[in-house]
C-alpha cells in the first residue's frame, strides 16, 4: 500500500507578541496509507490542530515551520508554491470542521457554498451539473434536498455537520482532515455522524486524519492512533495495540479518566489540571510535572523512543513491558 | 419574525416617536417666552385675515384644544402661512423637498458605495503603503469641517477654475429659454449639483471607508473565512464573496445611525451652495423669524430622518438572511 | 450542554499575557492598575502620540490666547482695532495672519478660537457623558420599564439632527449665549454614550462582586456609585473623546451660519466673517487657518480616541503579534 501522507520531523513554532516564540509542534513524524485513518488525540494546546492546519497550508501568519517535511503522495507540501497549494486544497485534501455557528458563510445559501467549491476546482462543470452532484451528496448524507436553498442558521447542529461533511467530499479528495467534527454535538447525533464517516471511508477508500480530545471517539473510528502531549507525539501505533497495552503514562491517564459503561465501578482518575506551558520544560520529559511514574532522570534527559512492536512506538523509558493492564 | 411584521412594528415605533417630537415642539412653541400667537400668525396681516387664521389654527382656544388642532392640522398638511413668502408652508415644503432628496440621497448612496468598495480593497491590503495612504486620506476627509471644505471647493473649482457654477440648482437662462429639451435641463441641474455633491461625498466617503475597513478586519478573524481558504478559493473570491458582504452589514447600520449628523451636513451644504432645499429654507426661516416655516421644515426633516432610519433598517433586514428567515 | 459551539476549533496562536491589564474585582485598584499598565502601551502607540502632540499644540494656543491683548490692546480678538488698519489686510510683521474686515488681528482670533473650542468641547462632552452615563447605568441596572422608557427616549433624541434643533431654539429664544449652546449640545448628544454604558452595565450586573455587594446589604445607590461606576468609567472616558469633537464641530457650524454667540470669537465665527464679508476669494490667510484648525483638532481627538480604544481593549492589541 502506497503512502498517502508522510510527515517527517515536523517542528512548528509561533511568534507571540513581545518577541517570544512557543513551540507548538515538536519533531512530529507519522505516516498514513490510503484508506486508513489515523487519530490524533490529546488535550487542548497539544498541537494536534496545528498539524492539521499545516498539512493544508492554513497556518496563521505568525507561525513558522522550523524544520521537517510533509509529503503528500511523495510531494513536499511545504515546498509547494501558494497557487499549486491552493489548487490542491479541497481537490486532494479537504477538511471537516467543527459545526460552529459561523463555520459556513452566514449570508450565503449552503447549497451555493458547496457548489462554489466544486466550480472553483472543476471549472468545466456547469452550474446545473454541480448542483446535481451536491444533491446526490445530500442524499448520501441524509439531508433533505430542499435544505440546499436554506441558510446555515436554519440548520440544526447535526445537519450542519453533515452539510460540512458533504462539502468536504464534494471534490472527491483522497485525504480528509477531521478536526473535532463531533465535539459540539450531543451523543446520539455524534454516534450517527461517526458511523456515516466510517461508512464513507470504507466506500471511498479515504485517508482520514481524525483530530479529537475524546479518546473514545478515536478508539471507535481509527486504525491508528497518535497520542500527543505538549507538541510531541508520545505514543503511536495501531489502535488495538495502543488501547490494549498503553505504554506511555499519559495514554494510561487518558484511558483511566474515561468512564466506560462496562466498568466494574472503578472511579475514574482525573488528570491533574495544569495547562501545558510548552516554553517551560525544554530538557527532559514534558510530561514529568504530571507523571505518576516520574523519576529524577526524567527531568534531565529527553526521553528516547522505545519500540514495542512493528508499529507501536512509545516515548517513555519508564513504560512497563508488555502485559495488558486491567 | 417576517419582514412585513418587522416593518409594521417599526412603523408604529416611528409613529410614536414622531408624536412625541410633535408634542415637544408644540410645547416649546407655545410655552417659550413671547407671544405664541405672534409666532403663528404674521402680525403684518390685516385684522380679518389674522382673525380667520387664528380661528383656523385654534389659537384662541385653551392649550389642550390648541394641541389637538395642531396635531390635526399637521396631519391634514396645514402648517400655517409663511411670514416671508406669504404662501402656505406646505406648498413651500412640497416645492423644496424633492431638491433636498435629490442631492442628499445621491450623495449618501454614492459615498457609501465608494466607501465600501475602497474599504474592502484597502482592508485586504492591510499594512501595505496603499492601505496606509488611503486610510490617512479617509481620516483626513472624515475630520474635515464641512462648511470650510465647501468654501474651498467653491473657491477652487468654481471661482479659480470656473468649471462649475457656484450657487443654485439651475441657471434661469437655460430653463426659461423656449425650446430647451428635458435633457438640457437635466444636465443643467447635474452641472449645478456637482460641487455640493462633491462636498457631501468627501465628508461621508471618509467615514464609510473607515467603518468598512474596520469591519473587514473584524470579519477576517471569522471561522467562515478560514473555511473559504481551506476550500482553496482564490483570494479575490474570498474577499468579494465572503468577507465583503458580511463586513458591509455593519456599514449599513452605521449609515442609519449617522443620518442625523448627515442631515446637519446636508443643511450646511444647501446653505453654502444656495441649493433650494429644505435645509436652506430652515436656515432662512430662522434668520427671518418665520416661525411657521421653520416649524414646518423642522417637522418634515424629523419625519424624513425617521423614515430614512426605517428604510435603512429594512434594507439591513433584507440583506441579512438571519433576520429574514 | 451547549448545542452549538460558538467558535470553530482551529489553531490559534498562544496568547502573550505579559503586558495585559490584570483584571481586578476591587474597584479601587482597577483605576491604578489600569492606568499604570496601559500608560506603557499608550506611550508606544504612534497614532496616540501624534494625537497627543497635536492636542498639546492646540492647548498651548489656547493658553497663549491670553497673551496678545496683554501685549497691546490692538490685539484683542473682539474689540482690538488697529488705528492704522481698519480693513482686511494681508499678513505682515505686525499682524502675522493679517487683519479681518474691521482691522482686528486674525492671529489672536485664531488663538482665542482654540480656547473657545476646548471650552465648548470639553464642557459639552463632560455634561453629555455625565448624563449619558447616569442614564445608561440606571437603565441597565433597573431594567424592565425604566430601561425601556429611557432607551426609547434615547432613540428619539438620537434621531434629532442637533444643529437643526439648535437652530429652532435660536428662533424661539433669540441669540443664544455660548453656555446655552454648550448645554443644548450636551442635551442632545447623550444617547450614544448611554447605549454603550447600558450594555456594559448589563454585562457587569451579574458579576460575582455585584452579587456579593447585594448580599451584604449594599443599597442600590452604593452599588451604582461604588461598584458599577468605576468599572464603567473608562468606557465613558473613551466616548468623551468622540463627543468633544462633535461638540466643537456643531458649535462651529452654528457660528458659521450666524447663530453663534456674537460675543465669542470661535473658529466657526471667523469663517462666517470671511464668508459673509465677501473676502473668501481674496484672503486665503483668513479663510484657511480656522478651517485647518477645526479639522486638525478633530483629527487630534479622534487619534487620541483610537489610541485609548486600543489600550482599553487588549483584544485589538493582540491582533497582529508581528508588530
Amino acid at each position: 500500500m502506497d503512502c498517502l501522507l508522510e510527515i517527517k520531523n515536523l517542528t512548528i513554532s509561533y511568534r507571540t507578541g513581545g518577541g517570544h516564540t512557543t513551540t507548538a509542534v515538536d519533531d512530529v513524524s507519522l505516516t498514513l496509507s490510503k484508506g486508513e485513518s489515523l487519530g490524533l488525540v490529546g488535550e487542548s494546546g497539544s498541537g494536534k490542530s496545528t498539524i492539521g492546519a499545516a498539512i493544508m497550508g492554513l497556518l496563521p501568519r505568525n507561525a513558522e515551520i522550523v524544520s521537517g517535511e510533509i509529503l503528500f503522495n511523495g510531494e513536499n507540501l511545504l515546498q509547494t508554491d501558494a497557487e499549486a497549494l491552493r489548487q490542491l486544497r479541497w481537490k486532494q485534501i479537504s477538511m471537516i470542521f467543527q459545526s460552529a455557528m459561523n463555520a459556513l458563510n452566514p449570508i450565503q445559501r449552503v447549497g451555493n457554498q458547496i457548489v462554489e467549491a466544486i466550480r472553483v476546482h472543476e471549472p468545466e462543470t456547469s452550474p446545473a451539473q454541480a448542483l446535481e452532484r451536491v444533491e446526490m451528496l445530500y442524499h448520501q448524507m441524509g439531508i433533505p434536498v430542499e435544505r440546499l436553498r436554506h441558510f446555515p442558521h436554519q440548520y440544526s447542529g447535526g445537519m450542519r455537520q453533515r452539510a460540512i461533511i458533504a462539502m468536504a467530499l464534494a471534490c472527491n479528495p483522497q485525504l480528509i482532515i477531521a478536526d473535532e467534527p463531533t465535539t459540539a454535538l450531543d451523543v446520539i447525533v455524534q454516534d450517527q455522524i461517526l458511523k456515516t464517516i466510517l461508512a464513507l471511508q470504507k466506500k471511498l477508500s479515504l485517508g482520514i486524519i481524525f483530530i479529537s480530545h475524546d479518546i473514545a471517539v478515536i478508539a471507535d473510528m481509527c486504525h491508528h492512533v497518535g497520542v500527543m502531549y505538549a507538541g510531541q507525539i508520545v505514543e503511536i501505533g495501531s489502535s488495538e495495540e495502543v488501547f490494549a497495552t498503553p505504554g506511555h503514562p499519559y495514554t494510561q491517564a487518558l484511558l483511566d479518566a474515561h468512564i466506560i459503561l462496562s466498568d466494574d465501578g472503578k472511579a475514574p482518575r482525573a488528570i491533574v489540571d495544569h495547562s501545558i506551558d510548552t516554553a517551560e520544560v525544554e530538557r527532559g520529559c514534558r510530561f514529568a510535572p504530571r507523571c505518576p511514574l516520574v523519576k529524577s532522570k526524567c527531568r534531565e534527559t529527553a526521553p528516547q523512543w522505545l519500540k514495542r512492536s512493528e508499529k507501536h512506538w512509545i516515548r517513555c523509558p519508564m513504560a512497563p513491558a508488555g502485559s495488558p493492564e486491567k | 419574525m417576517t419582514l412585513n411584521r418587522y416593518i409594521f412594528r417599526r412603523l408604529i415605533e416611528i409613529g410614536i416617536s414622531f408624536f412625541i417630537i410633535l408634542t415637544a415642539l408644540f410645547l416649546l412653541f407655545h410655552l417659550a417666552p413671547g407671544d405664541p400667537v405672534a409666532r403663528m400668525v404674521d402680525p403684518g396681516m390685516t385684522a380679518e385675515d389674522e382673525l380667520r387664521l387664528i380661528a383656523q389654527l385654534g389659537l384662541d382656544q385653551p392649550l389642550w384644544h390648541r394641541y389637538l388642532k395642531f396635531v390635526s392640522n399637521f396631519f391634514s398638511g396645514n402648517f400655517g402661512i409663511s411670514f416671508h413668502y406669504g404662501q402656505p408652508v406646505s406648498q413651500i415644503i412640497a416645492n423644496r423637498l424633492p431638491n433636498t432628496i435629490l442631492l442628499f440621497t445621491t450623495a449618501v448612496i454614492l459615498s457609501a458605495l465608494a466607501g465600501v468598495w475602497l474599504g474592502k480593497i484597502v482592508a485586504w491590503l492591510k499594512g501595505r503603503p496603499m492601505d496606509t495612504a488611503v486610510t490617512i486620506g479617509a481620516l483626513v476627509c472624515h475630520t474635515l469641517f464641512l462648511p470650510w471644505i465647501a468654501l474651498l471647493i467653491i473657491w477652487l473649482l468654481g471661482y479659480q477654475w470656473g468649471w462649475f457654477p457656484i450657487t443654485g440648482m439651475i441657471s434661469p437662462e437655460v430653463w426659461i429659454a423656449p425650446g430647451t429639451s428635458m435633457l438640457a435641463k437635466a444636465i443643467d441641474v447635474l452641472h449645478h449639483m456637482v460641487l455640493p455633491m462633491l462636498t457631501l461625498f468627501l465628508i461621508h466617503f471618509g467615514s464609510y471607508l473607515l467603518i468598512m475597513r474596520s469591519s473587514m478586519l473584524d470579519t477576517l478573524a471569522e471561522d467562515y473565512i478560514y473555511t473559504a481558504r481551506a476550500k482553496g478559493l482564490p483570494e479575490r473570491m474570498i474577499r468579494d464573496r465572503h468577507a465583503a458582504p458580511n463586513a458591509a452589514l455593519p456599514v449599513v447600520t452605521s449609515v442609519g445611525l449617522s443620518l442625523a449628523f448627515s442631515i446637519n451636513g446636508g443643511a450646511l451644504t444647501e446653505k453654502v451652495f444656495s441649493w433650494p432645499g429644505i435645509g436652506r429654507e430652515l436656515v432662512f426661516a430662522v434668520s427671518n423669524n418665520d416661525y411657521p416655516l421653520a416649524l414646518g421644515c423642522f417637522l418634515l426633516i424629523a419625519a424624513v430622518v425617521l423614515l430614512a432610519n426605517l428604510v435603512v433598517d429594512v434594507l439591513y433586514a433584507f440583506l441579512d438572511p438571519r433576520i429574514r428567515y | 450542554m451547549a448545542k452549538y459551539q460558538t467558535t470553530m476549533h482551529r489553531p490559534r496562536p498562544p496568547i502573550d499575557t505579559s503586558d495585559l491589564v490584570k483584571p481586578s474585582d476591587l474597584p479601587e485598584s482597577y483605576w491604578q492598575s489600569a492606568f499604570m499598565d496601559n500608560w506603557g502601551v499608550l506611550s508606544r502607540h504612534t497614532i496616540g502620540r501624534i494625537g497627543l502632540a497635536l492636542l498639546t499644540l492646540f492647548a498651548l494656543m489656547a493658553i497663549g490666547s491670553f497673551i496678545p491683548p496683554l501685549i497691546d490692546p490692538i490685539y484683542n480678538p473682539m474689540s482690538g482695532v488697529d488705528p492704522n488698519i481698519s480693513y482686511a489686510s494681508a499678513p505682515s510683521w505686525k499682524h502675522w495672519l493679517g487683519t479681518d474686515f474691521i482691522g482686528r488681528d486674525i492671529f489672536s482670533q485664531l488663538l482665542a478660537g482654540a480656547r473657545i473650542a476646548f471650552m465648548v468641547g470639553i464642557s459639552a462632552a463632560f455634561i453629555s457623558i455625565f448624563l449619558g452615563t447616569a442614564i445608561g447605568i440606571v437603565a441597565g441596572y433597573a431594567g424592565r420599564w425604566t430601561e425601556t422608557v429611557l432607551m426609547r427616549m434615547a432613540d428619539i433624541v438620537m434621531v434629532m439632527p442637533t444643529l437643526l434643533v439648535l437652530l429652532i431654539m435660536s428662533a424661539l429664544f433669540g441669540q443664544l449665549n455660548i453656555w446655552t449652546i454648550v448645554l443644548l449640545i450636551a442635551l442632545f448628544r447623550w444617547p450614544g454614550v448611554s447605549r454603550v454604558i447600558r450594555a456594559q452595565t448589563l454585562t457587569l450586573k451579574h458579576r460575582p462582586f455585584i452579587e456579593a455587594a447585594k448580599i451584604t446589604g449594599a443599597s442600590h445607590l452604593r452599588i451604582i456609585v461604588h461598584h458599577l461606576l468605576p468599572n464603567v468609567l473608562p468606557l465613558a472616558l473613551l466616548y468623551m473623546t468622540f463627543r468633544v469633537t462633535s461638540a466643537i464641530v456643531i458649535e462651529a457650524a452654528l457660528a458659521f451660519l450666524g447663530f453663534g454667540d456674537p460675543g465669542t470669537v470661535s473658529w466657526g465665527m471667523m469663517l462666517q466673517w470671511v464668508w459673509k464679508t465677501g473676502h473668501m476669494f481674496q484672503a486665503p490667510w483668513w479663510l484657511l487657518p480656522p478651517g485647518i484648525c477645526i479639522s486638525l483638532l478633530t483629527l487630534a481627538f479622534y487619534m487620541l480616541g483610537r489610541a485609548l480604544e486600543e489600550v482599553l481593549d487588549p483584544r485589538l492589541r493582540r491582533e497582529d503579534p508581528e508588530e
